[in-house]
């Protein structure tokens, strides 16, 4: 990757001033997409005028394509082995000027849920051209009008402290030699079947399922400013999952997730069987296990759950550092407000505890990190942010929108399907003055359930994720939870008095907030880097972060009995072939 | 209320999928050991679930859905992703109770939901691998019969809470089991021959200047259904589908959207045009929709017009075809125009309609609506709907409706959708039939003789929507594409734009003067209740003495501020 700072800050702003023509640094001749893009942005910036009002005075024009492949396997056959390729486009007009310009206004709920526009998936110069220029044209006439109903917006609800909608950032050139889009995953196919198979001989499972998924983009990027991009990524995910019900009813899923960010990391067939098997027994275990009423103490979070607190708990209530203005309020629920922003100079974490965002970072103990990135979507030079230092946040990811307490970005801006730039996270060190071993960690969960007169401690390994238990409710009417944290999917009781471990099931968080992220006591040594999807109130799986932590012990939560049942089946699952 | 619309044009972004050289490999569709496991499970199932609660379960049926797609396609001069997927679904239908009185009866209520059921689409192993088949027809059967139970609850209290129904029909009637299966040819979709081929008429499109968006599409669906039901019926058949579409789109000053289309519909590749055929197409669709851009506006009008063959045969499928179906005479919620009429005159008396599925081809052309057994495995008919103006009988499933005990053939749906009666191939005959240049004669001496301006010529129609049910307003629309204004005093005739017909079907139909001798064929996809389903209706040119027409919903926005890039004479390029 080379990396180029184009021209000094100072020079970038009489560029902004000038406005937008800046002639684009020059661009490899058999580059047709960058190409088009590139001419049709200079013809935009020069012309493109509603007669009476006022022309953009930023554009950005991005244009990813990505090639995926995937293989579904479900309760013990192939159901589904494809291969994709999309061409997307996504485009930022603004109007007005960096003070006040029509972004990040919700007047109608189609902003909600935008949607990437589709290019053609030839390289094929005229056909780009022609599309870039259609879709400019909407978007420049969705400006002028998004930034009258902002104004109006504005007047009946004026703001007591006005802070601008967009900053300036240093103005950058990025390329990645593009990646090989021809993923191939056949070779795959057979193994995933057998995982599949193997599911088969568990009786308990209701329905299963084997998912191997693998990513190629390259994403360019350029702007009026003569900000330029060329990112690439790849990425894989191996995802098990399976369902059983509890005699009592209640149903059950369990799933293991492994994203990589280099193809030669998935496992073999042999490590997939067994991880699918790993799952089946963990999933069985729970169904036989007993259901608790409620619970009320320490809760030691290891393995994936731990990162799963942080993720839930922590990271996802960072961003946005700034929500968007919002015609009515039903929107706010798609674009809820982040629960932590507010406390910027507070504490939120014991004092022992240090977190860091470091994107810069490729690798963590041989793991490559699928939040690594140089560049933001916004073309700012990504940075190492220290989010939590001796329990206090002191800074959140920054897109170049800025918020009251934090004027700049800081290179942390990801755009999404719905076409929205938001602030996310990318990599994740979870630190600590004082680390205890898992050996440790289970003794002071027993001490301390002691010490609330409990029998027991909770152990809990993993979360759910609702977007895969979903797949096997059959529930039509589900409600959606208020709650930040999912339901544990594998979790057990540790008595105190003798340490034993046994599997329960059947609880729910009930009312754990932020709040008890202040009430973590320790957190274990042995440290591992994971890779995860993580999903918005819009867009499940939304963009890919890395949690670098160890188990986390928190003092205090909360846990309410899981209500809803299901029927039983009245007949037993086939478990031989048919003659 | 229901809703339809007739889809003349897929105008979807596509996705890439792999290379098309598997497909090509291989010789036929058909996996003969797939109804096997099906038989054995469905038996299993049956014989240890019909007893299983207090309400018995009497029939069952499985049914798998074989689609193999492949697609390519050139928007704005630019090649699409091609398409390439094979998928399998499965439908399990349960009913409990019995064929008095059962799960899928109608329940009267102000809440829609109690006679809704969402889209479940349940994919299918695509190997016959014993364990992975059974399972998930297992899980599948235990989810339905669940389903089924909850709702003949439902049912049962509805009925004594609720006054007599008018149509006291049983539920579900018999019928003869059927065991038919057959090995489909495989269709070698040719990409390498195609693709250039759309790659230059796309590019003719594209390099027009007026034209805003064009799009040249090839589709194949191959469908394979295999099905068994408790009643030993045991079927596996085919069907093929294959689409061509040249759209090209523009935009007239006032911002009003235009669009001219044209479609050509084949069961095998060797139907399909020659490049020749589709670029003069193409070049004749150009100068259309120059012409429609330029074209005035017409004014909300009443009075006579001629609709040319292919747009007649939508109108009646529109205003027609879908209140004929079996369902609406039964359901206490629809408009029933027509459930008392039987034996009465509905139409002019020189008319005749039937809808005929097992009609594989009209004049050559292959129908969309043609197919051997319908989704309740009941075999296709011809149905003589309307003999002679005077109305006959109602597209049936095995449903019965009050006077017809027995399903005709019509029960259709797309996967995970519950059944209804569809129409399939909907043919109107005249015995009053006249050439076009006469018919046209008698549209400028019916404009003369009411003393109108002008009559309208609806060349070309996209499709439309009625509604049916009680709760609206039982009328229809149907949205041209083309329309011609015919002036009596000899005048060139003049394209116009900006009008929708309008009206109620009993008025519509009995305005209906005289015919052509031009049947044509319309091969469209039909959208209702029950999903889409590949429809075809055949109908020669209509003379109407009244029809009405109103203004269009117009797009706002004004044309593109820029001119287009790259396009000759236009100074766009950069």
């Amino acid at each position: 990757m080379k990396t180029v700072k184009r021209m000094s800050f100072a020079m970038h702003l009489l560029v902004i001033a000038a406005f937008l023509t800046v002639p684009i640094q020059s661009i490899a001749a058999d580059d047709v997409i960058a190409r088009a893009m590139a001419d049709e942005l200079a013809r935009t910036s020069k012309q493109l005028v509603m007669p009476g009002m006022e022309p953009p005075y930023f554009v950005s024009y991005c244009i990813e394509d990505e090639f995926s492949a995937e293989i579904i396997a479900t309760n013990g056959a192939i159901v589904e082995s494809n291969q994709k390729a999309n061409r997307q486009f996504f485009v930022d007009v603004r109007v007005g000027d960096h003070k006040l310009d029509n972004s990040y206004f919700i007047g109608h709920w189609r902003d909600l849920f935008g949607r990437p526009m589709t290019m053609v998936e030839e390289d094929d110069y005229a056909g780009i051209r022609h599309q870039l220029w259609l879709y400019t044209d909407v978007a420049y006439k969705k400006a002028l009008e998004n930034l009258a109903g902002k104004k109006a917006y504005l007047a009946s609800h004026p703001v007591t402290v006005e802070i601008p909608d967009f900053v300036a950032a240093e103005s950058r050139v990025v390329e990645d030699e593009p990646v090989d889009l021809a993923l191939d995953l056949s070779f795959r196919q057979e193994q995933v079947d057998q995982a599949s198979k193997a599911l088969g001989a568990f009786a308990g499972l209701q329905e299963w399922q084997v998912i191997l998924q693998a990513e190629a983009s390259n994403k360019r990027y350029l702007n009026s400013e003569g900000a330029r991009f060329l990112k690439t990524r790849n990425r894989c995910m191996l995802e098990i999952s399976a369902t059983a019900l509890a005699a009592d009813g209640q149903r059950l899923t369990n799933f293991r997730r492994l994203l990589t960010v280099d193809p030669d990391e998935i496992l073999s067939g042999d490590e997939i069987v067994k991880e699918a098997q790993t799952v089946a027994r963990e999933l069985l275990e729970m169904a036989e296990a007993p259901a608790l009423d409620e619970y009320a103490g320490p809760v030691l979070f290891s393995e994936c759950a731990a990162a799963q607190v942080i993720t839930q708990l922590f990271s996802g209530q960072l961003t946005p550092a700034r929500s968007p203005l919002m015609q009515e309020g039903w929107m706010r629920q798609y674009m809820p407000d982040a629960k932590l922003v507010r406390r910027v100079n507070r504490r939120v974490m014991p004092e022992f505890m240090h977190v860091t965002d470091d994107p810069t970072r490729e690798l963590f103990d041989g793991v490559k990190l699928a939040g690594h990135r140089l560049v933001d979507d916004e073309a700012v030079a990504s940075q190492k942010i220290e989010l939590i230092r001796a329990g206090r946040l002191v800074n959140l990811p920054m897109s170049r929108r800025p918020s009251k307490k934090i004027r700049s970005s800081n290179g942390h801006a990801s755009l999404l399907d719905n076409q929205w730039i938001v602030p996310t996270v990318s990599s994740l060190f979870v630190e600590s003055d004082k680390t205890k071993t898992e050996a440790e960690l289970l003794t002071d969960l027993r001490k301390t359930a002691g010490e609330f007169g409990n029998e027991y401690g909770l152990l809990v390994k993993r979360l759910d994720r609702p977007e895969i238990s979903s797949r096997y409710s059959w529930s039509t009417e589900q409600e959606a939870s208020t709650e930040l944290m999912t339901d544990p999917l594998i979790m057990y009781k540790v008595y105190v008095d003798d340490g034993r471990v046994e599997p329960v099931r059947g609880l729910t968080p009930d009312d754990i907030t932020v709040r008890s992220l202040r009430d973590i006591i320790a957190i274990g040594d042995t440290v591992k880097a994971f890779n995860m999807l993580v999903s918005t109130s819009i867009q499940p799986d939304a963009y890919a972060v890395t949690v670098v932590t160890g188990s986390i012990l928190i003092e205090d939560a909360g846990f309410k009995a899981v209500t809803s049942r299901e029927p039983l089946p009245v007949s037993t699952r086939p478990l031989v072939a048919a003659k | 209320m229901y809703h339809k619309i007739i889809q003349i044009v897929l105008l979807c972004a596509l996705i890439l999928l792999p290379g098309l050289s598997e497909a090509e490999k291989e010789s036929g569709v058909g996996d003969t050991e797939l109804l096997n496991l099906m038989q054995f499970e469905l038996d299993r199932s049956f014989k240890n679930l019909k007893n299983a609660d207090e309400t018995p379960i009497y029939y069952m049926q499985y049914a798998v859905i074989e689609n193999r797609d492949f697609a390519l396609a050139v928007t704005n001069g630019g090649l699409e992703a091609p398409i390439s997927s094979t998928l399998r679904y499965l439908d399990v239908d349960i009913r409990v109770g019995s064929p008095e009185l059962d799960n899928t009866h109608e329940i009267r209520s102000d809440n829609w939901r109690d006679n809704y059921t969402p889209r479940r689409l349940v994919q299918f192993p695509l190997e016959a691998d014993p364990l992975a088949v059974r399972t998930t027809l297992w899980n599948e059967t235990e989810y339905k019969r669940r389903k089924a139970l909850d709702r003949f609850t439902k049912v049962k209290a509805n009925r004594q809470l609720k006054v007599e129904e008018e149509d006291t029909s049983a539920d579900f009637s018999a019928a003869q089991a059927q065991q038919f299966e057959e090995i489909m040819p495989e269709q070698l979709f040719d990409a390498e021959y195609w693709r250039p081929v759309l790659k230059r008429v796309g590019q003719y499109g594209a390099g027009l200047p007026f034209v805003k968006n064009s799009s040249v599409r090839l589709q194949l669906t191959q469908k394979t259904t295999y099905m068994v039901n408790t009643e030993g019926t045991r079927l596996q058949h085919g069907a093929c589908y294959i689409r061509l579409f040249v759209n090209f789109t523009g935009m007239a000053e006032d911002g009003m959207e235009l669009r001219r289309t044209e479609g050509w519909n084949a069961a095998s590749f060797g139907k399909l045009p020659s490049e020749e055929e589709i670029m003069a197409t193409s070049r004749r669709l150009g100068a259309e929709l120059k012409d429609l851009i330029d074209a005035p506006v017409v004014t909300p009008f009443v009075g006579p017009a001629i609709l040319v063959n292919r747009a007649s045969g939508v109108f009646f499928h529109e205003i027609f075809g879908h209140r004929l179906e079996g369902h609406r005479q039964k359901s206490e919620s629809e408009g029933q125009t027509f459930t008392k009429m039987v034996g009465k005159s509905v139409l002019p008396d020189f008319l005749d309609v039937l809808d005929d599925a097992t009609l594989a081809d009209f004049d050559g052309i292959d129908l969309r609506g043609y197919y051997k057994f319908d989704d309740e495995g009941v075999p296709a008919q011809p149905v003589s709907i309307v003999e002679n103006g005077v109305l006959k009988e109602f597209l049936l499933t095995r449903s019965p409706i009050d006077g017809f005990p027995r399903s005709n053939g019509h029960a259709r749906r797309d996967f995970g959708r519950e059944v209804v009666a569809r129409m399939g191939n909907t043919i109107v005959r005249s015995s009053k039939a006249f050439e076009y240049q006469k018919l046209r004669e008698m549209l400028i001496d019916e404009i003369k003789k009411q003393e109108k301006p002008y009559g309208l010529i609806f060349q070309d129609i996209s499709g439309g929507f009625t509604m049916t049910g009680r709760g609206g307003t039982q009328a229809f629309k149907v949205i041209p594409l083309l329309v011609y204004r015919v002036f009596p005093d000899g005048r060139e005739d003049e394209v116009v734009r900006g009008v929708d017909i309008v009206g109620t079907p009993l008025t519509s139909f009995s305005k209906i003067i005289a015919t052509g001798d031009d049947p044509a064929v319309f091969n469209g996809t039909c959208g209702a209740e029950s999903g889409s389903v590949p429809v075809s209706a055949i109908s020669p040119s209509i003379l109407v003495s009244e029809i009405e027409v109103e203004r269009v919903r117009k797009g706002q926005e004004k044309p593109p501020l820029l001119p287009p890039p790259n396009k000759k004479g236009q100074g766009g390029a950069a």
